[in-house]
């Protein structure tokens, strides 16, 4: 049995990291969570989850920085990224394209869809 | 012109008869000279004849005698030369021609028989004119002989080849000169004939046939008309001077009009050259205007993107798709941003007479622009943040995820909460958009402060009491009243008192206070809470701004409040300021014009 998958969760509204932790926790994975870009870096940095969900509008370190800071990193150690955003624009699709590993859902998202995601990268990933 | 040809006739004739004169006088004047000089050669020679030695040649030799005469320089006019012995028998004759025997027998009988010199004249038998010299030889007093000398009168006839080579000259020449003039005449008057003058109005020389008076006539008409028509076109000239003027100046106007525009204007004429730039395009190319101006525009401009349009532009000629371009100008105004669009000026005929190119600095409307795009991307973001919860919690406990009770309340009442946080979200949006169109939509009434400080409190209070915390009034001893919005006033006010208890802690105690200072309201809230950070404080008024700070972000909140408070005391005249310091206190004071009270 593979160790539990951990999944970091990076929003400033409450009820989305609330929300989507249970969700995820009910998959069997593992939760981390922080309330902005820049707690998030620090726990990508130490604890090195294999996936994280993060909202694109925050304070300190928004969602976009946040990508770029962490894409070198994936290199190395990959792990799935998911932006969650209000409303994507070409230029953002552009810059998210252009990452490792990282694809975006927007709002109002279903929690279902981002579990299914979560379980399709760890699949494709391990096998 | 019958009489003109008898007069030329006439003419003719008088001359001819004069060159017919003159050469008979001439003929006459020959013929008396021959005369004469025939008559004193004889004269001289009959002297000589008639000498006494003479007598002895009538009886000694005589070949010499004979000798002599046809050597002398007149034998050619001898007819004859006889001399008679004193019995009057010829002895001695000298006749080339034999002519003595046709003289009739008169003459002979009057010389020989005379006793001195005689002289006469007469025309021989068959008709020669001879002139005859007789004298007789006296030798010892005594008549020894007779000498007849006869000569040839001159016999010149006017019709000889001599004679008529002078008149045949003068006729020649006469004629020549005659040939000579009219054919120059007619070449010349040819010529002006000839002559035509531009333009239908132009009265044309009147057909003549060769008739000089007609010419003159003509010639005059034509010189009239060519001096009409010197001055008509020294008065177009001097009107086309002063039009050109005029447009010359016009022109210098037209460009130091362009040159004051804040847009850039190039001109490039039919031939792809620069016929004009103006000071503002030449400033963000950072060339020199004679670098430029009458050059082809692709070698002149040193701007590839410019350079591209232009060529674009050129391309697309004919088609009016107005595609414009973004231009920007790094080394003469970096960050700044341009577009260039263009329009084909056309003449009369619809052909391309200039492109107008037109270089706007647009970056105010790109700053718009984003402005506008991050206003929707935050309202969206804004909007589906509590919907986004909504869904997500309403799916986990449709999908049965939910079983525990407590958890099961826990999610009902977020579900409630964010249908509010998105309820009040709408209506700010709203309340907002009303506020920036208020200038045109605001309703002014009298509006007393102490129902609009009641109001604001019970709005908060109930949140106020939640967290323990004190609200104290500071009023004067008359409320005083303000011209304004009611419903905006309040809701202003309503947006700080509602920070003020938000972003403070529990039991915190909040100042709302409100006096008249000259002709201004002043309302004063002032909070012991957060407090706000320094480099917060000039953006708090912006839309959608929220602090990064972790007390602020704690705490729902649309960053649309203090927006909308702003633009509701600008639309009132007034003023709103902050003085804040972090973790310790917060006071915003509002002024607002009481304005011309309606007093009822």
């Amino acid at each position: 049995m593979d160790k539990k998958k951990t999944v970091l969760i990076i929003d400033d509204d409450i009820h989305i990291r609330r929300i989507l932790e249970i969700k995820i926790k009910h998959q069997g994975y593992n939760t981390l969570t922080a309330k902005n870009g820049k707690q998030g870096l620090e726990v990508i940095q130490s604890q090195k989850p294999d996936a994280v969900i993060s909202d694109l509008n925050m304070p300190k370190l928004d969602g976009e920085a946040l990508c770029k800071l962490t894409n070198p990193i994936k290199k190395d150690r990959p792990f799935l990224t998911i932006i969650i955003t209000a409303r994507i624009n070409p230029q953002e699709q552009q810059w998210i394209d252009e990452m490792i590993d990282t694809r975006f859902m927007e709002k109002p998202f279903s929690p279902s869809k981002i579990v299914d995601a979560l379980a399709e990268y760890f699949e494709n990933a391990t096998s | 012109m019958k009489k003109t040809k008898i007069i030329i006739l006439l003419l003719f004739l008088l001359v001819m008869s004069g060159i017919v004169l003159i050469s008979y006088a001439q003929f006459k004047k020959e013929n008396q000279r021959d005369y004469r000089q025939t008559k004193e050669n004889g004269q001289s020679l009959i002297g000589v004849l008639s000498l006494p030695s003479t007598a002895s040649l009538l009886s000694g030799p005589s070949d010499y005698f004979f000798r002599e005469l046809s050597q002398n320089p007149i034998s050619k006019k001898i007819a004859y030369c006889i001399i008679h012995d004193a019995e009057a028998k010829p002895v001695l004759s000298f006749s080339p021609g034999n002519l003595d025997r046709r003289v009739p027998e008169s003459v002979v009988n009057r010389s020989v028989w005379g006793n001195g010199y005689i002289m006469q004249e007469f025309l021989s038998t068959d008709g020669v004119g001879l002139m005859e010299f007789a004298k007789p030889v006296f030798k010892n007093q005594k008549k020894a002989a007779v000498v007849r000398l006869g000569l040839k009168t001159p016999n010149n006839t006017f019709f000889t080849y001599e004679h008529m080579v002078l008149p045949a000259q003068i006729i020649f020449f006469i004629i020549l000169a005659l040939v000579f003039g009219y054919y120059w005449t007619v070449l010349s008057f040819k010529h002006l004939k000839s002559i035509k003058m531009p333009g239908d109005e132009t009265p044309r020389v009147r057909q003549s046939k060769g008739d000089v008076k007609d010419i003159i006539e003509n010639l005059e008409v034509y010189l009239a008309s060519m001096k009409e028509k010197t001055s008509m076109a020294e008065s177009k000239r001097q009107k086309l001077e002063s039009r050109l003027k005029i447009s010359q100046f016009e022109n210098k106007q037209f460009f130091n009009i362009f040159n004051a525009f804040d847009f850039g204007i190039l001109l490039i004429d039919s031939r792809d050259m620069v016929f004009f730039i103006n000071t503002y395009l030449l400033d963000k190319l950072g060339q020199k205007k004679e670098d430029l101006l009458n050059s082809p525009y692709d070698d002149a401009i040193e701007h590839e993107a410019l350079k591209s349009f232009v060529l674009q532009r050129s391309a697309a000629d004919g088609h009016l798709t107005s595609k414009d371009m973004n231009l920007t100008f790094e080394e003469t105004d970096p960050g700044q941003f341009y577009q260039a669009s263009s329009s084909n000026i056309t003449d009369a005929e619809g052909a391309l007479f200039i492109r107008l190119i037109r270089v706007v600095n647009i970056s105010r409307e790109k700053e718009a622009e984003k402005l506008q795009q991050d206003f929707i991307n935050h309202i969206a973001h804004e909007l589906r943040t509590p919907l986004t919860n909504i869904k997500a919690y309403n799916e986990m406990m449709m999908d049965g995820e939910i079983n525990n009770v407590e958890m099961q309340k826990e999610f009902f009442n977020t579900i409630n909460d964010e249908t509010n946080r998105l309820a009040k979200l709408i209506s700010s949006i709203l309340e907002l958009a009303e506020t920036e169109m208020g200038q045109l939509t605001i309703t002014k009434d009298m509006v007393k402060t102490d129902w609009l400080m009641e109001g604001c409190i019970d709005a908060v209070e109930a949140v106020a009491k939640e967290k323990d915390i004190t609200i104290e009034k500071q009023v004067p001893d008359n409320f005083p009243k303000i011209m304004g919005d009611k419903e905006m006033l309040k809701s202003a006010l309503i947006n700080i008192l509602g920070n003020a208890v938000k972003y403070s802690p529990d039991s915190a105690r909040i100042t709302f206070a409100i006096k008249e200072v000259d002709d201004m309201v002043i309302f004063e809230i002032n909070d012991t809470g957060f407090g706000m950070d320094e480099k917060d404080l000039p953006h708090i008024f912006e839309k959608f701004y929220r602090s990064e700070n972790d007390q602020v972000v704690e705490q729902n909140g649309s960053g649309l409040g203090l927006a909308i408070t702003a633009e509701i005391i600008k639309t009132h005249d007034g003023f709103i300021e902050v003085q804040s310091e972090l973790d310790k206190e917060s006071q915003f004071t509002i002024k607002i014009p009481t304005g011309d009270l309606i007093i009822g």
